[in-house]
C-alpha cells in the first residue's frame, strides 16, 4: 500500500494545527471542517508572532459582541507582526458560524466596506431550516405540542436560503464557493484557491450537526455526501463570475431520503415534500444554466 | 506523535465507574464505546485518520493507526468510515436504555 500515490498520509501533510478538546460534540461536522481547514492552511506564523494570532482552529464559542473586537485586534497583531518579521504574512482565515452571520450586521457590514485580504468561512449548520420545520412566531398557551409548519409557498423561498446568501454573491469577492468535509479534498483545495486570490475570499462550507438535526453521530459524513447527492447543497465555485460545478451529479437521489435521515423533520408533514423536492429541482436547473451559459 | 498515558496499558472493561476528569482538556468521560484496529485487516489507507473530527487518531511508529484514547469521544465516525471493515467499536461503560441515540 505504501507503493500507491493515494494514500492519506502521502497527500496530506502529518502536522496537527488543530487543538482537540471538549468544545464540540460527538461526530461534529463543524469540528471535522475546521480541522480540514486547519491542515490546509498549515502552521502559518513565524515564531516573532505574538500567541494570540497563533490561533489556527479554536473558533468555537464567540457572541455577536465579542467576535468583532476579538477580530480587529487579531488582524491587527497580523499586520503588526509580519511588518516586524519582515516577511508578508499569510492572508487571515476567519469561521464564522451561520447564526451569526445572519444575525450579526457587524461581521456582514465588515465584510462588505472594508477590503481586508481575508478569507471567511461560513459554517452552515442550517439554522434557518428550523424554521421550515415550525412557524417562527410561538404558538399559544397550551399548543406548544402541535406542529405548526410553514405554509407551502414560504417553503421554497426557506430552501433557497441555503445557497450562498445574496449580499454575498453581488459584493465585489474575488473567490467564492461552496464545500463540504465529507469530499475533504475538494474542501482542501477550495482553501488553497482562497488563499492565492487577491481580496476577500468566501467560502460556504455545510456542516452536519448531529445534535441539532438529530442523528447518529457516525453518519455525519454521509449527511454531507446525501446533500450533494440529492442537490441539495451543489458544490460549485465562482472565480471571475464563471461558475463551475466541482461535484457533478448525473443521478439526483430523491431529497425525501435526507430528510428521513434527521429526526429535526419528524413534525414536518408528508404531503409537503414534494413542494422541498420542486425547490431543490429549481435551484440546481438555475444552475446548471448559469454554469453553461 | 502524541504521547498518552494510557498507551502501555488499555483494557476496556464492561461496568467500570466512569472517572471524574479533573483535566479538562480529556474527553475520557464522554464516551461509551472505543475504537479498536483489526492489524491484519488494516492496509494503513488513513481514511479513519482524515474521517475523525477530534484530531484523536494517529500513526504507530509500524505504520498502523491508534486511538489517542485522552482525545477520543466515541463517535464512531472511523468505524463507519473504514472501508475494510477492520475497526469495531468495544463498549467501555454500561449504556443505560436512556441513553440511547
Amino acid at each position: 500500500m505504501n507503493q500507491f500515490p493515494v494514500y492519506v498520509p502521502k497527500l496530506l501533510p502529518a502536522e496537527e494545527n488543530y487543538l482537540s478538546g471538549r468544545r464540540s460534540c460527538q461526530g461534529c461536522g463543524k469540528a471535522l471542517a475546521a480541522r480540514i481547514v486547519a491542515k490546509a492552511a498549515g502552521a502559518v506564523l513565524p515564531d516573532q508572532l505574538p500567541p494570540q494570532a497563533s490561533i489556527t482552529a479554536q473558533s468555537y464559542a464567540y457572541d455577536d459582541l465579542t467576535f468583532d473586537p476579538m477580530l480587529e485586534t487579531m488582524q491587527a497583531e497580523l499586520i503588526r507582526a509580519s511588518a516586524m518579521a519582515g516577511a508578508s504574512c499569510r492572508k487571515a482565515i476567519v469561521g464564522i458560524d451561520r447564526r451569526l452571520f445572519l444575525s450579526g450586521q457587524l461581521v456582514a457590514a465588515r465584510m462588505f466596506t472594508r477590503d481586508e485580504n481575508t478569507l471567511y468561512l461560513c459554517f452552515d449548520n442550517e439554522p434557518h431550516i428550523d424554521r421550515l420545520i415550525s412557524a417562527a412566531n410561538p404558538p399559544e398557551f397550551k399548543l406548544a405540542e402541535v406542529s405548526h409548519p410553514v405554509p407551502a409557498g414560504e417553503i421554497k423561498r426557506i430552501v433557497k436560503e441555503k445557497n450562498i446568501p445574496a449580499p454575498v454573491a453581488e459584493g465585489s469577492f474575488s473567490y467564492i464557493a461552496t464545500a463540504c468535509p465529507s469530499y475533504p479534498f475538494d474542501l482542501i483545495e477550495k482553501v488553497k484557491k482562497g488563499l492565492a486570490s487577491d481580496g476577500n475570499a468566501f467560502i460556504l462550507v455545510l456542516a452536519p450537526c448531529p445534535t441539532g438535526w438529530v442523528f447518529n453521530p457516525k453518519l455525519t459524513i454521509k449527511a454531507g455526501l446525501m446533500a450533494v447527492r440529492t442537490g441539495y447543497f451543489p458544490l460549485y465555485e465562482i472565480e471571475n463570475n464563471n461558475i463551475k460545478i466541482t461535484q457533478k451529479v448525473l443521478n439526483r437521489k430523491p431529497v425525501q431520503d435526507y430528510l428521513k435521515m434527521q429526526k429535526r423533520f419528524f413534525p414536518f408533514p408528508q404531503e409537503l415534500i414534494p413542494v422541498v423536492q420542486e425547490a431543490v429541482n429549481e435551484g440546481y436547473e438555475e444552475l446548471l444554466q448559469k454554469a453553461q451559459a | 506523535m502524541k504521547k498518552t498515558k494510557h498507551d502501555k496499558s488499555f483494557v476496556p472493561r464492561l461496568n467500570q465507574q466512569i472517572p471524574i476528569v479533573e483535566d479538562f482538556l480529556s474527553n475520557e468521560d464522554w464516551r461509551f464505546e472505543v475504537p479498536l484496529w483489526d492489524t491484519e485487516k488494516c492496509i494503513k489507507c488513513g481514511v479513519c485518520y482524515l474521517s475523525c473530527p477530534d484530531g484523536a487518531i494517529y500513526q504507530n511508529e509500524e505504520g498502523y493507526y491508534e486511538a489517542d484514547l485522552k482525545y477520543c469521544k466515541g463517535c464512531a465516525l472511523c468505524s463507519a468510515q473504514c472501508w475494510t471493515g477492520c475497526i469495531t467499536m468495544q463498549e467501555v461503560f454500561k449504556r443505560f436504555p436512556w441513553q440511547t441515540r
